[in-house]
């Protein structure tokens, strides 16, 4: 379509398809990991925390935020992936904690302060990524990809070691492995990831990006390796295709994204019916 | 036990400094208030709109006097959009875009104002009037919201023609087309950006 | 010398100690079944053994050249793991970890060590099929499997035969009888006392009271009477 392809010559719309794709992309293939830990919600209660650190980072004033988000969710990572390893319980309630405790106490913090003058556009913008993604410079870009690198390349370098963590946990302590240290690992790029993709779905969408990856790829694969690699393929399939219908349409870009994740987990899900989940 | 929580938080740590590092060393944009990028440079109308003035009389309108207009010589360094002359001779044609790109560009304009001067800017979108009665000035401007329609931004304009309001001009929050010349100008110590010698054509 | 030498081991969480304390030796080539009543600590030890728990006092020596990454471990199955996405091939992979240091990616030394242990369990056609399409008899010796590539020497098995049925557990106990008899030393959490009695060397009873005993001696015990005795009923 010509309206199409006078979307792709514009340079925001490329820098918004860079950043997506690489977003993406490192997303599902933490997703499969964090979905088989059964810590799903993770990425929920990240964004809210990193919400909240972004409004004590107005306040105070920061001129470059990221001073106080990144370490903040970083460490937050590090105490909820550690303290959810003993009982599952207290994993589960500890990021809602977090995660509710964030939220409400970042809106009430821009709320008394008043740094912005369209409060409610802030809030709906971070929490559902409206034109975040389209309003980005080259700094930003440049930051997400540079980060984007460091996570894949981390991500391949620590595959199998993550792999064999993440089936067997007990196992893996037995024969030596430095189990704590790639729990660290995880926690750090999980976060450096959250951060990122608050500007492409918002905070409420988040889990999107980490989940539905990995769960229409469970679907349909049977090793570890094809469930990565399609997850992968899919997340970004997905983006590019939620951020060219949202232009196209004039639709939310998060939102668009995410329920284009939906259909394609509904695919992947009938698809597996159908085949009678027997694939080799 | 000790050592390795030592070790943990050493590690993490020296990770965070190097991705805030690299960071800083990417990052141009400065003075960037909220993720949620909410405009740091208002436009006049919004801070008169926010007040509650809103009247609507019969006037003659007159331009906000003691401006001083700076078509800025700054490099074009980080362009999201680029310049290509339509037919109708408009370099900026934002009624080709959907709502979520065009209230891009419009925020782009209001935090990178240099960038665009100079440029002709054709664009869709509600209308919205107030004027300042101490100043005895009307004000004109042109609102788009976003795709969720959670966040709006307005550009003001400055009809070519000296005519009377409201005759010629749509109703409060009625669709209108604007074409003028991108500009800005400083009222005390505020920067406001508008639309010069704006052509409008109501829908 | 013996390859690991228990001495004066106190199992316990937070100096709360759970049994008397334990000294007994495992000699290279031993098949050694830890048997007891539920709850009695027989995990605990298998963990302590493991060092993945700190013993209130005592020690685990390690002789005979054996190093912490040199013990293969089949601990009990986690729900996840059994919905766990991923090939035979790479579970029994995954076992050589151990020895992979920083190495990032998988040589031809742990492929061909993956093969023969998949190969010494009878597993080798199921190598792509995915793990959770198993049944639990196929899942067990594919963590077996897994088990033997972390090993040269000593498998510590935690209950390798709960939940599968009779026949399964039958061939799960000639598989391991057949990997003691390839110069294994076993060490193996049993509930049941029969095959403890049929295939075992020694027998290590932790309960009220604890007993280390040649499996002969086990059966001239009172404990071990009383408890075959029950066994038997």
């Amino acid at each position: 379509m010509d309206k199409l392809w006078m979307y792709l010559q514009i340079p925001f719309v490329q820098r918004a398809l860079i950043v997506s794709v690489l977003i993406a992309f490192c997303s599902a293939l933490l997703g499969v990991t964090l979905v088989l830990k059964r810590y799903s919600y993770i990425g929920d209660g990240l964004s809210h925390v990193a919400f909240g650190a972004m409004s004590v980072a107005a306040v105070i004033g920061l001129t470059n935020e990221m001073w106080l988000i990144l370490p903040v969710t970083v460490l937050c990572a590090v105490l909820l992936l550690r303290a959810g390893q003993n009982t599952k319980i207290k994993g589960d309630a500890l990021i809602a904690m977090v995660s509710v405790g964030a939220l409400a106490f970042g809106y009430l913090l821009m709320n008394v302060f008043s740094v912005s003058s369209n409060l409610s556009g802030d809030v709906c913008t971070t929490l559902f990524g409206s034109t975040s993604i389209l309003t980005l410079s080259e700094g930003e870009v440049r930051l997400c990809v540079i980060l984007s690198i460091l996570v894949f390349v981390s991500f391949l370098f620590f595959y199998n070691k993550m792999f064999c963590v993440t089936f067997d946990e007990e196992f893996s302590r037995a024969v030596g492995m430095k189990v704590d240290l790639y729990h660290l690992l995880i926690a750090i790029m999980i976060a450096v990831i959250i951060v990122l993709a608050m500007n492409l779905v918002g905070s409420l969408l988040i889990s999107a990006l980490v989940i539905f990856p990995a769960l229409s790829s469970m679907r349909l694969f049977k090793s570890f390796r094809s469930v990565t690699l399609f997850a992968a393929a899919f997340s970004v399939f997905c983006a590019v295709a939620g951020i060219l219908i949202s232009l196209l349409f004039g639709t939310p870009v998060g939102s668009t994204i995410v329920t284009v994740d939906t259909f394609g987990f509904l695919v992947c899900f009938l698809i597996d019916k159908i085949s009678g989940g027997i694939r080799k | 036990m000790m050592n390795r929580k030592k070790k943990t938080v050493f590690v993490s740590s020296v990770l965070t400094l190097l991705i805030l590092f690299i960071n800083t060393a990417c990052e141009k944009r400065q003075g960037e208030m909220g993720a949620g990028h909410s405009a740091s440079s208002q436009t006049g109308v919004e801070s008169l709109l926010q007040s509650g003035l809103d009247s609507v009389e019969q006037e003659d309108f007159v331009t906000a006097p003691g401006y001083t207009s700076q078509t800025s010589a700054l490099p074009s360094e980080d362009v999201i959009i680029s310049f290509t002359t339509n037919e109708e001779g408009v370099e900026i044609d934002l009624t080709q875009l959907s709502s979520g790109a065009v209230y891009a560009v419009v925020y782009d304009m209001t935090i990178r104002p240099e960038t665009y001067c100079g440029k002709s800017v054709k664009m869709h979108g509600a209308f919205a009037t107030a004027s300042d009665e101490e100043k005895g000035v009307r004000y004109f401007a042109c609102i788009v919201q976003d795709a969720t329609a959670c966040c709006s931004q307005g550009i003001e304009f400055v009809p070519r023609n000296s005519s009377k309001y409201p005759e010629g001009f749509p109703d409060v929050g009625g669709e209108c087309t604007v074409t003028g010349t991108f500009d800005v100008y400083t009222e005390g110590e505020t920067s406001y950006i508008t639309l010069r010698d704006a052509t409008l054509s109501l829908d | 010398m013996a390859l690991l030498t228990i001495k004066d081991l106190v199992l316990g969480y937070e100096s709360r100690s759970i049994l008397a304390p334990l000294d007994f030796q495992v000699q290279n080539g031993d098949y050694l079944c830890i048997v007891g009543e539920n709850g009695s600590g027989k995990s605990t030890l298998m963990r302590t053994l493991l060092h993945l728990q700190a013993p209130v006092s005592g020690e685990v020596i390690m002789g005979d050249g054996l190093r912490a990454n040199e013990i293969g471990y089949l601990p009990q199955q986690t729900a996840v793991q059994r919905d766990f996405p991923a090939s035979v091939a790479e579970v029994v992979l995954s076992g050589c970890q151990g020895r992979m240091g920083l190495r990032p990616f998988y040589g031809t030394k742990e492929k061909e060590l993956a093969e023969k242990a998949m190969k010494q369990m009878h597993i080798m056609d199921l190598g792509r099929r995915c793990y959770r399409e198993l049944s639990g008899g196929q899942q067990q010796r594919v963590l077996l499997a897994r088990a033997l590539c972390a090993t040269r020497k000593l498998l510590l098995l935690d209950e390798p035969v709960s939940g599968l049925d009779p026949k399964v557990t039958a061939e799960m106990y000639d598989l391991i009888e057949e990997l003691h008899k390839q110069e294994l030393t076993v060490i193996m959490i049993s509930h049941d006392i029969q095959a403890a009695i049929r295939y075992a060397t020694h027998i290590l009873h932790i309960g009220k009271e604890v007993l280390f005993a040649t499996k002969e001696e086990y059966c001239e015990s009172e404990i071990g009477k009383a408890f075959l005795g029950r066994g038997e009923q």
